[in-house]
């Protein structure tokens, strides 16, 4: 089946897709409110300029560089450091860099949101500018409490944070595993639940769903590049990235 | 698909149809080279069309995301797909050495 395609070529789910994440992002999350999430989603781009990140990235080692992040000032030290590091260099982040974030104060769970709101900016970005589109503005923030939920089943395992497996969730999650998948891509940012509902959301809509998922090959069919061109970008595209996975 | 060709970034080694064009334009927007940017679009419009072009957006985009979620959360590749991958992760000589 052949998806309807905007002008520009772009699918409409995708088109929808990216505009729900881009509004979800100024809407109160688990844990950070609209406006924090904003903040997060300013400083994110604010990276792409700080010369410290430029100078740590072309380091042998990025923790062999001392200095101050070109930061915009609003958001905390440890927070900032975070979403540059992950901005520009997440290939190189390590447990002990995070421990010392957490020692500073930053909480695992608002890390973890924070980690989502990050990737989910850079997805966005790095669509619109290979398409060649002007990087989206910011909306304005929704007022609201974060929901403050911590889910009781995460546990430490997988990653360098607790997370979530298929029975460890309880009635107050979403069962993003249904839904997603249960790879251990799906369980990164589990500890909020929340944050993986909105990022795959947005993710199989730009990639694809799981493969033993039913909508995968409709998906493949309605690709303009073939499946294999589309894993050879995604190979380049994480090795560039410096990616462990 | 010839792996080593295509993460090295040698677009017209890889043995895949317009493999050039859309490595170019991978590295042009995550290494952000905006010189050479432009022409990199266009050249994947030129052979891939509009919706072309609109797909390979989204798979850059998917994988300068994911790879951030995977990365900052230290997560490892799960047993099966270390499983499947075992032949192709020797040949590209990538070893587990994230900390």
């Amino acid at each position: 089946m052949t998806e309807e395609r905007l002008p520009d070529g772009t699918r409409r789910g995708l088109a929808q897709a990216m505009e729900r994440a881009w509004q979800r992002l100024a809407r109160p999350g688990t844990w950070w409110t609209g406006a924090e999430r904003l903040a997060i989603v300013a400083e994110t781009r604010q990276a792409d300029a700080c010369v410290l990140c430029q100078t740590r990235k072309e380091a042998l080692s990025p923790n062999h560089v001392e200095g101050r992040h070109d930061s915009l000032g609003i958001l905390d030290e440890a927070v900032v450091e975070a979403i540059h590091r992950i901005r520009t260099d997440a290939g190189r982040v390590s447990s002990g860099w995070l421990k010392g974030l957490l020692e500073q104060g930053l909480e695992d769970t608002h890390y973890i949101e924070l980690v989502g709101v990050v990737s989910t900016l850079s997805a966005l970005d790095a669509v619109d500018l290979t398409m060649g589109h002007q990087q989206r503005a910011l909306p304005e923030p929704v007022a609201g409490k974060p929901k403050r939920h911590r889910p009781s089943g995460a546990q430490m395992g997988l990653g360098w944070l607790p997370t979530l497996n298929p029975d460890g969730l309880t009635p107050q999650e979403p069962d993003f595993f249904s839904k997603y998948g249960d790879y251990n891509v799906q369980k990164a940012m589990s500890l909020v639940p929340d944050e993986v509902m909105g990022f795959f959301d947005l993710d199989t809509e730009l990639y694809f769903y799981e493969r033993e998922l039913p909508q995968r090959a409709e998906q493949e069919a309605g690709r303009a590049i073939t499946p294999m061109q589309i894993e050879m970008i995604a190979a380049r595209a994480a090795s560039l990235n410096g990616c462990h996975y | 698909m010839d792996l080593v060709a295509t993460l090295e970034g040698k677009g017209a080694a890889t043995g895949m149809p317009n493999g050039a064009e859309l490595l170019a334009l991978t590295d042009a927007v995550v290494l952000r080279d905006f010189e050479s940017l432009d022409a990199c679009r266009e050249a994947v419009r030129t052979a891939l069309g509009d919706a072309g072009l609109a797909d390979t957006a989204a798979t850059i985009g998917s994988y300068n995301a994911i790879v951030k979620v995977a990365d900052a959360t230290g997560i490892e590749l799960d047993e099966s797909t270390a499983e499947m991958t075992v032949d192709m992760r020797a040949d590209l000589d990538l070893v587990d050495h994230k900390t």
